[in-house]
């Protein structure tokens, strides 16, 4: 047996295993049905830039600001940014720095796979910037691997213009960090130096997670910006239609990998809009009840309970299950407690108890601690402790050992309470004595 | 009060019970420590910690490691157990850091647990050096959190072969810090890395070093090894760079005594000798009844449990506490593994009953005595264990007793070979096709190969020319790049184990306890549902085993009996490579696919042996895809063989292929690098791929690791020796020392194993 069959045999082997191991085989989707062939600049508008490193291919869209996608438009961003989105940007508020629209860059990768390392490579890199009355896209596209050094330094001329901004969607942990990796294997430096990066997946998680769920950039596209993609490659798709590419070289394939990254890029724009939106006046417009509560949690994060109590007052008029209203009236309550609002958090706490079916221990010490230390009514310290301690011992579905510690803490509250109780009671009669 | 060794030794050698089956008794006299001063570049806030301790020297064989790392010598250091090895790295290491901060190195041990106890050691130094000098541990463990940091600062990070292999080196972009300014690169007990573990090893290090010429650092290796037949060779055909090898021990030992113990025949027909698990309990009580420390080596877990019964039981006979000896083994949880050590070191255990586990630099003290049930496979490996006895200011023993088998009945009856030969070679095989091309490819992930580059085969060109015409790696600006999706790294194990272990849990009482764990492969044959299962000494039956889950269910019991499960096996040949013929015997070698399923148990009872009543287990068949050797007989092999038989003996087909079968395996090892239970045998009379009376020898390695085909290769000088080791052995019709027990060969098995090899051999 030669060299070569030995290398198959051991690879088929190799293989069979591995076909037997893993539970599902990817489909890919056959592009190169019809004969023919096409060069990239046939498929995508662009240009080629000459580099020390030989030339590189990018595509370059201009789009006119008042262009509108789904329910908003580029120039939506003007009005609103960065309203509301501080909390995400604590440099440009330390720095007091006054951004100016054409100081962001939004950027996102197509990339060989998604395992990361350094056997991951960036080949289509899409960045877009506002340039005087539009937005511009470029998309730096590497036909080969030895283009990379070129793709990276033609980068690189982009990047050290003067951005303050970086936008990206999971850029934070999986695009940038991979894009440092690059110019770390090509020697190169890496001369992007904007002080602050907005990854919007934080702030998209923070509004949406509780309604949607799914957070991912095509279903927030879908539910929150309206924008319906037709005709989209579906991402796991990408690093084999370009693998396909390297090796034919038929450009046909490659446009919608185009087309997503653009729309991507867009949707980064249109999204910034559409957070700052929702956190700097979201009582203005009309908002969905659960959505509310994660706005009323982001205020709370700014300190400021005012605002985040309205949010809840109004997320409890809307349409909430039951469980919704009652982790919303928990939050609502402590709210309410920040500012010192006590009436109104006692009332919220009597309306956790009443809606609960379950027994819940937070609202009874909450109102425990209120009367004890706040109002000094022992009396009535007593008797809400009593009731939470009669109500514990007939629920039958917590489990005993849950069960026995709440009883516990409930108990030695009491007891503390009752000492103190007496202790007054004493001193009271004392001070009647003399 | 604890006696001296000397005098249970003398009482051993005049019993008339013990005196007979001692074959060997060797005296180790004590050695002198061999002292030479501190260097005088060496950091003098070192030395002076090294004095607040008590040291005011080094001993020969770590000033010699110093100078020749102090020079740019890659260094491997190869004493005994307890000699002070780790200060021949710590101390160059550190002095390192102290005069250049920036320095950095890597740590790698051979196991997590050691890891662990080396950095122990090594924190309680730089604590009390109390300079900026940060170590730390980076393993499957560590807090994401804490990951950043230690990418950026360590100047030391330890780790393992696996997590260098799947978690640093394909992401070193983000530990550019480090490879840098990589100094030094530590592998201790270098020994380990032999076989299949020791070729992915060297390419692990192969990998390391194109990512260190990358970022410009060349560090230098500083190797500890246990003692076997060619330290040098190995750490040379690991780290492919010239090393120097430091062997002067001058640590001080006390003296030694060295027996060995074959238990006595019961059955020379059968070839049958008493209990190698009795037979050391009884040995073991002794030195219990004389209050000496003693630790015993046991070869599975389940001798480990049975002893470890077996002594609690003697104590609470002779009316002494059951927890004056221990079990201690992989499967117990780090806790409990803590404690024991503890109770080892502070000598409030008397003895523990322990697996190779705590054969590695695991710190537990030097003790007394030391039992060893059963050849642990080398003598390296023996040496080694018989290094956890030995005290610097008085005597110590070690005892090896034999098994049946025939690897411990040739060692225990050859006790020069022991003594006056050099222990084994470790040998591997980096460019073993399947093993190179795996790490080709994760290679390739890492860092573009460039033509002319070397990694290891003069073929690298071919291989890669290969991986391209698959789609793997694309060639363009003269440059081989990555083209796949995947991550190669978590496509090859390092070791053959799988990493997934079974939680065996408690429900007693409605609580539930882990009590410890079962790795993948033992799972069939250990914690079915009514196999009891042996705790620390307690019995336990798993009433319940979720195989989706990894979890085993298990509630206490007392019966009388353990359980042993039978397996049976399926083979199907995929493909042939290569064939062979002769006259009425084919040889091929080829792929194939084996399912095995444990069909049911057997209840054996204790201290008898007597088989007690079956069980089924219901238990879904594993598969796995191998490659394979197979020996095939003629249709007519029987009848001419018949006539060939001696007179007064007939020709059984089934029961010498059994024969021969039993033999092969056990005499491949020294030929192929491999343990013996890393191939495995099925013999059929007639097999459904061949039609015709069969006898498989196949890697027990999904994919295969190679061994088959070079038990092909090396058929002819394999199958003289299965003849050498039949022919010599002094049983009749056979035995469990050459061919296999009579009851399972039958008693015409080893004469018709011998014609077999006699038509066989060329």
């Amino acid at each position: 047996m030669d060299f070569r069959e030995r290398l198959e045999k051991i690879e088929n082997l190799k293989s069979k295993v591995h076909q037997i191991n893993s539970t599902h085989q990817k489909r890919s989707i056959d592009y190169s049905k019809s004969s023919g062939k096409a060069t990239i600049a046939e498929i995508v508008p662009g240009n080629v830039i000459d580099t020390p490193h030989g030339s590189v291919f990018f595509a370059e869209h201009t789009i006119p600001l008042d262009t509108s996608y789904g329910n908003t438009s580029l120039l939506d961003i003007q009005k609103v940014f960065p309203a509301g989105l501080h909390i995400w940007l604590p440099q440009l508020e330390r720095e007091n720095n006054d951004l100016k629209l054409d100081e962001i860059l939004f950027f996102d990768t197509e990339t060989t796979g998604l395992a990361g390392g350094s056997g991951t490579y960036i080949f289509l890199l899409g960045l877009g910037y506002f340039k005087e009355e539009s937005f511009v896209v470029r998309q730096y596209f590497m036909s080969d691997y030895h283009e990379e050094e070129a793709l990276l330094w033609a980068v690189n001329q982009l990047f050290s213009r003067d951005f303050k901004l970086l936008v990206s969607y999971n850029g934070k942990a999986y695009d940038y960090p991979l894009l440092q990796t690059r110019y770390i294997m090509m020697r190169q430096p890496f001369q992007l130096n904007v002080s602050c990066h907005l990854d919007l997946l934080f702030p998209a998680r923070r509004l949406w997670k509780r309604r949607l769920l799914d957070c991912s950039l095509s279903n927030i596209e879908k539910r929150i910006l309206k924008i319906y993609r037709n005709e989209d490659i579906p991402g796991y798709l990408i690093p084999n239609v370009y693998f396909r590419y390297v090796q034919n070289k038929d450009a046909r394939s490659l446009k919608p990998i185009f087309s997503h990254n653009l729309q991507d890029i867009i949707s980064l724009v249109l999204l910034t809009t559409k957070i700052s939106q929702t956190l700097d006046d979201p009582l203005s417009m009309e908002q969905f009840a659960l959505d509310l509560c994660s706005i009323g949690k982001i205020y709370e994060g700014y300190k400021d309970f005012q605002y985040s109590s309205r949010c809840y007052e109004e997320a409890l008029k809307g349409n909430l299950s039951d469980q919704e209203m009652l982790d919303t009236l928990k939050l609502c309550s402590f709210a309410y407690k920040k500012q010192g609002e006590w009436e109104k958090a006692e009332s919220s706490w009597y309306d956790i108890i009443s809606l609960s079916s379950q027994f819940i221990l937070h609202p009874y010490e909450e109102l425990a601690k209120y009367y004890e230390h706040k109002l000094k009514d022992f009396h009535q310290a007593v008797s809400i402790v009593d009731e939470a301690l009669s109500r514990l011992k007939k629920e039958n579905n917590i489990s005993w050992n849950v069960k026995t510690q709440w009883q516990n803490s409930l108990s030695k509250r009491l007891d503390r309470i009752k000492k103190k109780q007496e202790l007054l009671k004493a001193k009271n009669e004392n001070k009647n004595a003399e | 009060m604890s006696r001296d060794v000397k005098d249970i030794i003398q009482e051993l050698e005049h019993d008339y019970t013990i005196r007979p089956y001692l074959t060997a008794l060797e005296h180790i006299p004590a050695r002198d420590a061999h002292l030479d001063e501190f260097p005088d570049w060496l950091n003098k806030s070192l030395v002076k910690l090294l004095q607040q301790d008590g040291i005011n020297s080094l001993y020969a064989h770590q000033a010699s490691a110093l100078d020749a790392v102090a020079v740019g010598k890659n260094v491997v250091v190869v004493t005994p157990t307890a000699s002070g090895k780790t200060l021949c790295y710590n101390l160059p290491v550190l002095d390192r850091i102290i005069k250049e901060p920036e320095s950095r190195a890597i740590y790698l041990f051979p196991t997590k647990a050691l890891s662990q106890d080396q950095l122990g050691e090594l924190y309680r130094i730089v604590d009390a050096l109390d300079k900026p000098i940060s170590t730390y541990t980076y393993d499957g463990d560590t807090p994401v959190s804490a990951r950043s940091a230690i990418r950026n600062q360590g100047n030391i990070v330890v780790t393992n072969p696996d997590m260098l292999h799947t978690g640093i080196l394909p992401h070193h972009t983000k530990w550019h810090r480090l490879f840098q300014n990589l100094r030094y690169i530590v592998l201790d007990e270098i020994h380990i890395y032999r076989g299949v573990f020791g070729s992915h090893m060297a390419n692990v290090i192969r990998r390391l070093k194109r990512i260190c010429q990358f970022y410009g650092s060349r560090p230098q290796f500083i190797c500890c090894s246990a003692t076997i037949a060619n330290p040098l060779e190995l750490a040379e055909r690991i780290v492919e760079e010239k090393f120097t090898l430091i062997n002067n021990n001058g640590a001080p030992s006390g003296e030694k005594y060295f027996l060995f113990y074959n238990p006595p025949v019961v059955n020379r027909q059968l070839g049958i000798r008493k209990s190698l698990i009795k037979e050391t309990a009884n040995l073991v009580s002794k030195f219990l009844n004389h209050d000496i420390q003693t630790i015993v080596f046991a070869r599975s877990r389940l001798t480990t449990e049975l002893l470890t019964s077996y002594l609690k039981d003697y104590l609470d006979k002779v009316g002494q506490d059951r927890d004056l000896v221990r079990g201690y083994r992989g499967g117990y949880l780090p806790n409990l593994r803590r404690e024991i050590e503890k109770g080892l070191k502070d000598g409030v255990i008397k003895g523990v009953v322990s697996t190779n586990a705590l054969e590695l630099g695991v710190d537990i003290g030097q003790l007394d005595a030391c039992f060893i049930a059963g050849y642990p496979g080398t003598i390296a490996s023996t040496w080694q264990q018989a290094g956890r006895a030995g005290r610097r200011t008085h005597s110590s023993v070690a005892i090896l007793v034999a098994s049946s088998v025939p690897l411990d009945q040739y060692i225990i009856n050859s006790s020069d070979y022991f003594f006056k030969e050099t222990p084994e070679n470790a040998v591997i095989d980096p460019n073993n096709l399947s093993i190179l091309i795996s790490h080709i490819k994760c290679a390739a992930f890492e860092l573009p190969f460039v033509p002319g580059e070397k990694f290891g085969s003069e073929e690298l060109e071919d291989i890669l020319q290969f991986l391209e015409d698959k789609g793997i790696v694309h060639f363009t600006g003269n440059k081989w790049h990555w083209m796949s999706e995947a991550y190669p790294a978590d496509e090859v194990s390092l070791r053959s184990a799988s990493t997934e272990n079974f939680a065996i849990i408690d429900l007693e009482e409605g609580e539930s306890k882990v009590i410890g764990e079962v790795d993948r492969e033992s799972a069939p044959t250990t914690i079915f549902e009514g196999a009891i299962y042996i705790h620390e000494g307690e019995q336990y039956t798993i009433t319940k085993l979720d195989y989706d889950d990894y979890k085993a269910y298990a509630k206490k019991v007392e019966v009388n009996y353990y359980t042993d499960a039978q397996v049976e096996s399926h083979i199907k040949v995929l493909d042939v490579f290569d064939i062979h013929e002769q006259e009425n015997i084919y040889h091929q070698h080829g792929e194939i696919a084996i399912t095995t399923i444990s069909t049911m148990y057997k209840k054996v009872k204790f201290y008898t042996h007597e088989n007690l009543g079956y069980g089924k287990i219901n238990l879904p068949a594993e598969d796995m895809h191998t490659t394979a050797y197979w020996l095939i007989l003629s249709e007519t092999f029987s009848e001419i063989a018949g006539r060939k038989m001696e007179s007064g003996f007939t020709f059984d087909l089934a029961g010498g292929l059994l024969a021969l079968a039993n033999v092969i395996v056990n005499v491949t090892p020294l030929f192929v690098m491999c343990d013996p239970k890393d191939i495995r045998s099925i013999a059929q009379v007639r097999s459904p791929f061949t039609d015709l009376p069969t006898l498989y020898i196949y890697d027990n390695y999904p994919g295969g690791v190679g061994f088959s085909e070079k038990i092909f290769e090396l058929r002819n000088k394999i199958l003289i020796a299965a003849r050498e080791l039949i022919e010599n052995c002094g049983c009749d019709e056979g035995c469990p020392s050459c061919v296999g027990p009579i009851n399972q060969v039958g008693n015409q098995g080893k004469q018709s194993a011998l014609l077999i090899l006699k038509e066989a051999i060329r």
